[in-house]
């Protein structure tokens, strides 16, 4: 793993090694220790490591990329050989933008900590001996994850970019079952201590034990509480569905010609901010260029798309610094997105719900159709019959098939408390009306 | 690599391992892509680094490094069994592996030309004709065309004695066209969706898949679909092309019969599985035509290989036959649950960063005796539907929905009018049981999964599935199509 310091060596060998007009350098590495285990017993346990620098080489308009993750001097000075003759063969790219300059950046809420990147394989055992306990005390069994990933991200070019960024991640995920129900929660922190080891065990537990037993039900619409996790399952599709950029200009996305335009219910507001305390992002981008926090729906209104600086060019904006490595067919796309919370919470939805149903979390959701946001998946690790403002009963999965578009003009209500979920974004707990469910199951 | 094998093993034994294997693995790709007529990919990459498993009091510890020195390869074995031994703090019993004979051996994909020596401009002229053809109506707003080559050299130390040098050359090819109007967006892809068609062999494969001479049709039927009808919502007989069929196993049946997910040991991420083992020899799950064969030997296929990273020899077995659950898919340490003696060599990592796990090997539906013709004039009301769009199912593999790019009615055993946003739901085994016609030989092609996710940490393995056309009865279809789709409006 290269430090600050080390990376900044290395890239200044690199650029006065290449005989390119411009380098650019990004180093991408993280070193992730998990333990599993299931039916109540430690099963895998590892470390994996990864470490590679990847330069793209620039000459007469033309580009080449090598990645290698060896980084002594033959191993840099062959790859960037084999590089150049591959770019002399290529064609020019007639858009090419010059390597951005030398950049400032934000401050970046803190999120390396030492404690989580020397958590030790014994820590992670214990950890899990006493969830494991908790759990079998209750006649259950218990299957999951404790993991801690150590991540450093760096950028430098030829012309002074140099960017440098280290965060840690902690998760503990547990998956109770019982004979007949199963239950889930889970807890991620930049800093292992911050894990909520008890509560996530007692929530996975009081999960499968109000579950079991459950009633068949059938499909059709309900009114749906979705819980954090449930609800940032289906967010995350709108990243690289409805706020891809590329996909926008393409007239690919739903939001094509729709900026401006209220799109969403008045209680969406979306925003991505890689600078918001839960969960903060990195500052910069795969080309250096600093990040900036973007407004993409304001009470239901689609606003602003995130930039690169090829897109940027096209709309006749700036950079919001949300490139991906040069070249791709992808374009940016947020991925440090908040969606605002409301002035409800989980107690409000069901006490407010006549019939419905309270949803954990979606298992493998899908995208069916990209342009109209339709996707599938199936409900897990809990599902509840929810009536005349109680739960009544637990009930058995069943997949939905619906449009976001839908979902997100039908959204009741919201929580005021919002949660980093899914791994993937900050979003509060929701109540929506008429959420359709196509088929069921009998487990 | 011997003198590091060595060294890692004996500084594992030495530390109280009871098993250790180490795997370095050397990796060269090669990815090209031309999208829109603009070249987004010519990346090349070498990634070499090596993964240390031990058993020690009874339990796993793996670690792994990209560093290839004395000193990284005895720390990383050392970190392993500190590993293993945090890991036994938590254990039901020692982990124990059935036998294998050892091996001392090399193995290498068969091929005729290796892909990195071809040169760049002439692969890359190729993609540029085929996108030529593509974009020539203006209703195609974006193509993308790839080609990726991995060649992996694995060398397999274990501390049984065994010792295998392996070389693994995988190649893919793909295209795929976007047309935009008429208030719609559709796409249609060669030889098949999500980046093409992959197989275990060298640079031939890529003439032998005219590629070229189907580029008119694909952009034809991508501008058709704009304006073809929607596929209906209800029940209809469904014939499914090889390559969403190659899906349908992978799915339904590949997943569903990795002995670890049956046992639990995927419960809290990927799920589990209907297919218990109490159903092993009594399940009937699928009609009497119904014969899936796994076969890590056969020719050309993504997972065909001379030895898992257990060192367990390739081997070609029944999971399904005559329609009953006959089989399973596991490894060294989990074979011992249904009584095997031995394993089916299905323990593979991503890497050697990763530590193996069971996963799908080549999976193939045996075909069937019938000519496509005379499966559509004997298909009173259906839909005939090919390439895979979108993919769901449950976390026991039993309620699955699947999207294809294109869909065509049957009528009176007449294929008729295409049809758009086809979709079909279905509960495993009754799908499997509804199967009641599989075409011939003529018509089966392995196809290349490069893209299947399963684990934690996330590990991607390849493999693929053999199939031809299969009619399935009274399926669910056109899912959601009413509400969705035939008002145009999602609101």
């Amino acid at each position: 793993m290269l430090t600050e310091e080390k990376f900044s060596e290395l890239a200044e060998k690199i650029k006065k090694n290449s005989p390119a007009e411009e380098t650019e350098i990004s180093y991408l590495n993280f070193e992730n220790s998990l333990t599993r285990f299931s039916n109540n017993f430690i099963t895998q346990n590892v470390v994996k490591k990864s470490d590679s620098v990847s330069i793209l080489l620039v000459k007469n308009g033309k580009t080449n990329r090598v990645d290698v993750n060896s980084f002594d001097d033959q191993t840099i000075q062959t790859a960037i050989k084999k590089g150049m003759e591959i770019l002399e063969l290529s064609k020019e790219h007639d858009d090419f933008l010059p390597l951005p300059q030398k950049q400032v950046y934000q401050k970046i809420p803190h999120s390396f900590y030492k404690n989580t990147a020397t958590f030790s394989p014994e820590e992670r055992a214990e950890a899990i001996a006493f969830s494991v306990g908790k759990t079998q005390a209750k006649g259950l069994q218990a299957a999951g994850i404790f993991s801690t990933t150590s991540t450093n991200f760096g950028v430098a070019n030829s012309n002074g970019v140099f960017a440098f960024h280290n965060k840690t991640n902690a998760e503990f995920s547990l998956t109770t079952n019982s004979e007949t129900s199963y239950g889930w929660a889970n807890s991620t922190a930049h800093d292992v201590s911050k894990i909520k080891l008890q509560e996530t065990t007692e929530t996975a537990i009081q999960k499968c034990l109000s579950s079991q037993n459950p009633q068949s039900i059938d499909a059709g619409d309900y009114d749906v509480i979705l819980e954090p996790t449930a609800f940032a399952n289906i967010l995350g599709y709108l990243n690289w569905n409805a706020f891809g950029t590329l996909a926008f200009l393409e007239n690919r996305s739903f939001l094509s010609g729709k900026l401006g335009e209220k799109i969403f219910g008045e209680n969406v507001t979306v925003f991505e901010d890689p600078y918001d305390e839960i969960f903060p992002g990195t500052s910069f981008d795969f080309e250096g260029m600093p990040k900036k926090t973007v407004k993409l729906v304001e009470k239901g209104v689609a606003k602003e798309m995130v930039q690169d600086r090829y897109t940027a060019q096209k709309m006749q904006t700036k950079s919001t610094g949300h490139a991906l490595p040069f070249p791709n067919n992808a374009g940016p796309f947020p991925t440090s997105v908040k969606f605002y919370g409301g002035n409800s919470s989980l107690q409000e939805m069901i006490e407010t719900t006549e019939r419905g149903l309270l949803v954990t979390h979606f298992h493998y959701t899908n995208t069916l159709d990209h342009f109209n946001l339709i996707l599938t998946g199936m409900t897990r690790d809990g599902l509840w019959l929810v009536e005349n403002g109680k739960i009544t009963k637990p009930v058995k999965n069943l997949r939905f098939t619906d449009s976001m578009v839908r979902v997100l003009n039908n959204v009741e209500l919201l929580s005021k408390e919002v949660f980093f979920a899914n791994g993937s974004l900050v979003c509060p707990a929701a109540k929506v009306k008429n959420f359709h469910f196509s088929s069921k199951t009998e487990r | 690599m011997k003198h590091y094998t060595q060294l890692a093993l004996d500084t594992a034994t030495k530390l109280g391992a009871t098993y250790a294997d180490i795997r370095i693995i050397l990796t060269k790709n090669e990815g090209l892509e031309i999208t829109t007529g603009k070249v987004t990919e010519t990346s090349s990459s070498e990634n070499i680094g090596f993964g240390v498993r031990v058993i020690a009091n009874g339990s796993w510890g793996f670690a792994s490094s990209n560093l290839l020195t004395n000193e990284e390869i005895q720390r990383i074995s050392t970190l392993a069994v500190k590993i293993a031994k945090a890991s036994s703090l938590l254990k039901k019993q020692n982990v124990k592996l059935v036998k294998e004979p050892v091996y001392n051996e090399k193995w290498q994909t068969p091929f005729l030309i290796d892909p990195f020596t071809v040169p760049i401009y002439e692969k890359l002229a190729l993609m540029h004709k085929i996108d030529e053809v593509l974009r020539k109506s203006e209703l195609i707003k974006r193509t993308v065309i790839g080609m990726d080559f991995t060649c992996e050299h694995q060398w397999l130390a274990t501390s049984e004695g065994t010792f295998i040098d392996q070389k693994l050359m995988r190649s893919g090819v793909g295209y795929s066209a976007t047309a935009i109007g008429n208030n719609d967006v559709q796409i249609r892809s060669f030889p098949n969706s999500f980046r093409g068609q992959f197989m275990s062999m060298g640079y031939e494969l890529i003439p032998g898949l005219s590629l070229l001479e189907n580029a008119e049709r694909v952009r034809e039927e991508a501008i058709a679909l704009l304006t073809a009808k929607e596929c209906p919502e209800g029940k209809k007989d469904v014939i499914l092309d090889g390559t969403q069929m190659a899906l349908q196993i992978h799915e339904s049946v590949g997943h569903a019969t990795e002995l670890d997910r049956v046992l639990g040991m995927e419960a809290n991420y990927a799920g589990m599985s209907f297919a218990t083992t109490e159903k092993l020899n009594n399940f009937r799950y699928g009609s009497e035509i119904v014969n899936l064969v796994c076969d890590s030997t056969v020719p050309n296929g993504l997972a065909t290989i001379g030895y898992d990273d257990d060192g367990v020899r390739a081997k070609r077995w029944h999971l399904v036959k005559d329609g009953i659950l006959v089989g399973y898919q596991f490894n060294r340490e989990t074979a011992h649950e249904i009584g095997a003696e031995e394993s089916s060599g299905n323990n593979r990592a991503q890497g050697w960063s990763n530590i193996p796990i069971v996963r799908i090997t080549n999976l193939s539906l045996m075909p069937g005796d019938w000519e496509f013709e005379n499966l559509v004039s004997d298909t009173e009301e259906g839909i005939f539907m090919e390439t895979n769009k979108c993919w769901s199912i449950d976390q026991w593999r039993l309620n699955f929905e699947f999207g294809t790019e294109i869909g065509w009615e049957i009528k009176n055993g007449k294929k008729g009018a295409m049809l758009k946003n086809c979709s079909y739901q279905g509960i495993t085994p009754e799908f499997w049981n509804s199967c009641d016609a599989i075409c011939n030989e003529n018509y089966w092609t392995l196809w290349g999964v490069h893209n299947c996710g399963k684990g934690q940490p996330m590990q991607i393995a390849e493999m693929s599935h053999g199939s031809s056309p299969t009619r399935f009865r009274n399926v669910n279809v056109g899912i959601g199509n009413k509400n969705f789709h035939s008002s145009k409006n999602v609101l």
